[in-house]
């Protein structure tokens, strides 16, 4: 069977989702058991690593790690001034695009590629534990993302292999995993804070269907900024402190203990936080964590109350609230939403997991499985052009329901005017320059006439990803221009395609030399878990002839071993595994007897080997 | 400046433009080429249909072309529209389909947002019907009704300056509250009416003076709101 996975690209941490045969969804778990993948990509010498064995890498002088890309999606090199400071790693202009050099591989990566880089790691995950090839997906992005944002996480997902069904606003999926359509119809507003953004959303679901009725957000708000906060508070405190942190490794101490401390803060009223090797021992009371992140929280609030005002809902009216993403654990979040709303908490889902699990259930829609579903989302921000005066001419507003379909007339300005620039804007600002450029685009060819008198259609068609197309047509000479808008910073069409081809070309590499390294190191713990048990059985328990069998195959496997094939070194511990079974099933029954009859009990392989099976 | 497009309306015009059918009442459907109906869906081969030109939004809705609509019937209605149309429940289907679904599903998304506010649906119902009378379509207030709107104008901001911000807010309520009760009993009036057949049209001016009325009063009470305290 085809499966369409759900992918939360998060800004620390990314998760994949599928729905099971039963119709259950599940988040899909590596060999370790762990749901969460760091987003975090290190780039050394020796390779690329993606996730936990990126992170260790941190400290290592001759790797960039690369975290927090989700910070620079599909934003331009001047538009990331701000974030660029707080990362350790170096940004570099690329044609307006901001690159991160990978100079043991002589080239620079986006982020959209740093982003596929993610999600090709979750897909094979996902296609390891599914037993199959996994092409399709639905990735979410916070509510709040612009068109470009949306743009460039396709287009990573597209670098990754994945055909992007769906782009999702990650407080609507949270609304989908909760199951809310089944158990309750109502009102219901959707906090969801990570580590990065804060997204609001106001949804009234009826009968199975989700419809987004105002949405607002901020794409510089999260749990970091809390950590940042309380680092600044201890730099205030101590200047001495402030100039150590220059140093990268003593910036993560700080900040992982200020996190420490910030997640510690919401069992206890005050922790103390010492660490040695700074000289720094201090305490930190909730009341001032509490006044430290008011700022944060009142920031939130604003976005809250446009939100609200927009969708003419009195907040007393909503039955519930529901909190996603692992910053709403902050205790004096939660008392300033109680507050607003007086309503009922929910937090049953696991806040970390929801967003992956509901972007595996509109997977589900997708596939045509679930009829009964139909989410109804908005575009976050207006959608215009630029008209005479560099004034901003809205052609479909904010929290329209998408997709959407906007048509305008324009005229030209002077006589005999033949070219009309369309400069398409997205934003709530009065004039075009405070607004965010999309893209500009020339109707050419429009008869020479007075001022006034060409008529000039404009169409803005938004579709289901919330992602824009914009044709024009001068309707006395059916002359048209079409542009669907990428990006101007971002990757261009062609761009994609070519790095498409690199990255199908690398992809067999890539995942044959993983399953090689991958194999090699299982078939060590299986042949050490094999090799003990065989030293320690008798004849009693295992034949000769049984024996003779798995030493034969010990021998295949290390032959195997010495080759570059991953596949025929997994095949070789498959076959080794069946042979052993019997031998570890009596070993169990063993060690069961004797410690009924009182004996000690033997020492049994504790990993690998026969416990594979 | 030279080259940039200049707005001809001013405001996103209402009226969505068709160009992809001729004939009104009954076309081909685009796949299996048979004589239908204005329908959703090809009784035949079950393909969606685009909409046809005379779709206006209550007909796009398939609810009842009247002033005073029954919000549940006409949420209903957009549900049903909805679950057929979006490009949601058509993922699997050829480029043609999902074009027609696309463009429908954001005129069924228009023809809501338009028809959900009473306001906004009584401009809409006021101009096709003027539209179709060939009367102008846009209302001026006359000048006893302007001179009333700007006193008001003048006292809110007097009370505004002098700190009494949410007094200056009542006192806009006062005036804009019964308004719009006066607005919801002459729904009533022309719906009765047109089921008369009698003419609407001296009720169908009065209710349109009544809400450009509302309209200036409505802007008042927004910059009021965005002036900072």
């Amino acid at each position: 069977m085809k499966h369409v996975i759900g992918i939360d690209l998060g800004t620390t941490h990314s998760l994949v989702a599928y729905r099971k045969e039963d119709g259950a969804v599940e988040v899909i778990r590596d060999r370790e058991g762990r749901a969460l993948l760091p987003s975090v990509v290190a780039l050394s010498p020796d390779g690329v690593r993606v996730g936990w064995t990126a992170r260790e890498l941190i400290n290592d002088p001759k790797t960039t790690v690369v975290y927090a890309a989700k910070r620079l999606m599909g934003r331009s090199f001047e538009e990331t001034a701000a974030e660029r400071l707080h990362l350790a790693y170096p940004v570099t202009d690329r044609g307006g695009t901001p690159a991160i050099p990978d100079p043991a591989r002589n080239r620079t990566l986006t982020p959209p590629e740093i982003g596929s880089l993610i999600l090709a790691n979750l897909r094979s995950r996902a296609e390891e534990a599914l037993g199959c090839e996994v092409t399709e997906a639905v990735i979410t992005v916070p509510a709040y993302f612009n068109d470009g944002q949306r743009q460039a996480t396709k287009d990573a997902g597209a670098l990754a292999g994945l055909n992007v069904l769906r782009i999702v606003n990650e407080p609507t999926a949270a609304a989908l995993a909760y199951g809310l359509g089944e158990k309750k119809d109502g009102l219901f507003a959707i906090f969801d804070l990570g580590g990065g953004t804060f997204d609001f959303s106001l949804l009234e679901i009826r009968k199975g269907i989700f419809e987004v009725r105002a949405t607002n957000g901020d794409t510089h708000l999260g749990g970091e900024d809390f950590d940042r906060a309380i680092m600044d508070f201890w730099f205030k405190e101590r200047p001495q402190l402030k100039e150590l942190a220059g140093r990268s490794e003593v910036r993560d101490i700080l900040r992982k203990e200020a996190e420490r401390a910030k997640v510690a803060l919401s069992r206890e009223t005050s922790v103390t936080v010492s660490i040695p090797s700074l000289n720094l021992s201090t305490t930190l009371t909730r009341d001032r964590l509490n006044a430290l992140v008011e700022p944060f929280v009142e920031r939130a609030f604003v976005s809250v109350r446009t939100a609200m005002r927009d969708s003419g809902v009195d907040p007393k009216s909503v039955d519930g609230v529901i909190l996603v993403g692992g910053s709403t654990r902050l205790l004096r979040f939660r008392e300033a939403v109680s507050d607003y709303f007086g309503t009922t908490l929910y937090d049953s889902v696991d806040p970390d997991l929801v967003v992956a699990e509901g972007a595996a259930v509109q997977a589900d829609i997708l596939s045509g499985r679930r009829k009964d579903l139909l989410l109804l989302d908005v575009t976050p921000l207006s959608l215009g052009i630029e008209t005479i005066g560099g004034v901003m001419s809205t052609l479909i507003p904010r929290n329209t329901t998408i997709p959407a379909q906007a048509k305008e007339l324009f005229t030209t300005y002077v006589d005999g005017q033949v070219n009309v620039d369309i400069h398409v804007l997205q934003g709530e600002r009065e004039m075009a320059v405070d607004n965010r450029s999309l893209g500009r685009f020339t109707l050419s060819g429009i008869p020479p006439l007075p001022a006034g008198a060409p008529r000039i259609e404009v169409t803005f068609q938004i579709d289901a990803n919330g992602i824009l197309e914009v044709t024009a047509r001068e309707q006395t000479t059916g002359q048209k221009a079409n542009v669907v808008i990428h990006p101007s910073y971002g990757l261009a069409k062609d761009d994609v395609r070519e790095l498409l081809r690199d990255a199908f070309a690398h992809a067999k590499e890539d995942f044959a030399l993983r399953l090689l390294i991958d194999s090699r190191t299982e078939a060590q713990t299986v042949l050490g878990a094999t090799e003990r048990a065989l030293g320690t059985v008798g004849d009693d328990i295992l034949s000769p002839g049984e024996r003779a069998a798995i030493k034969e195959q010990v021998t295949m496997l290390r032959a195997a071993m010495e080759g570059s094939d991953g596949k025929k070194v997994r095949d070789e511990i498959r076959t080794l595994d069946r042979l052993t079974q019997p031998l570890a099933e009596r070993l169990v029954n063993q060690s069961l007897n004797d410690a009924l009859s009182g004996k000690a009990l033997p020492e049994l392989p504790k990993e690998g080997g026969s416990a594979h099976a | 400046m030279k080259e940039s497009a200049t707005s001809r309306t001013g405001a996103p015009t209402l009226h969505p433009h068709h160009d992809r059918m001729e004939q009104s009442g009954r076309s081909v459907c685009w796949n299996c080429e048979k004589t239908i109906e204005d329908v959703d869906v090809c009784p035949s081969c079950v393909r969606v249909q685009p909409f046809g030109e005379e779709r206006n939004y209550f007909r796009i809705l398939d609810v009842p072309e009247k002033l005073a609509l029954d919000p549940r019937l006409l949420i209903a209605a957009y549900h049903e529209k909805s679950r057929l149309f979006h490009p949601d429940h058509h993922v699997g289907d050829t480029d043609k389909e999902q074009g027609i679904a696309l463009a429908n599903a954001s005129l069924v998304n228009l023809a809501f947002r338009t028809l959900r506010d009473p306001f906004l649906r009584a401009r809409y119902y006021i101009s096709r019907k003027r539209g179709e009378d060939g009367r102008p379509k846009k209302t001026s207030l006359p000048p006893e009704v302007l001179m009333e709107v700007m006193d008001l104008r003048e006292e809110v901001q007097s009370l505004n300056a002098q700190g009494q911000r949410s007094e200056a807010e009542a006192h806009v309520r006062r005036i804009l509250d019964p308004l719009e009760q006066e607005i919801y009993h002459a729904f009533d009036r022309v719906d009765t009416l047109e089921g008369e057949k009698a003419s609407p049209d001296p009720e169908i001016d009065r209710l349109a003076e009544r809400l450009e009325k509302r309209a200036y009063i409505q802007n008042l009470l927004a910059e009021l709101k965005e002036t900072p305290r």
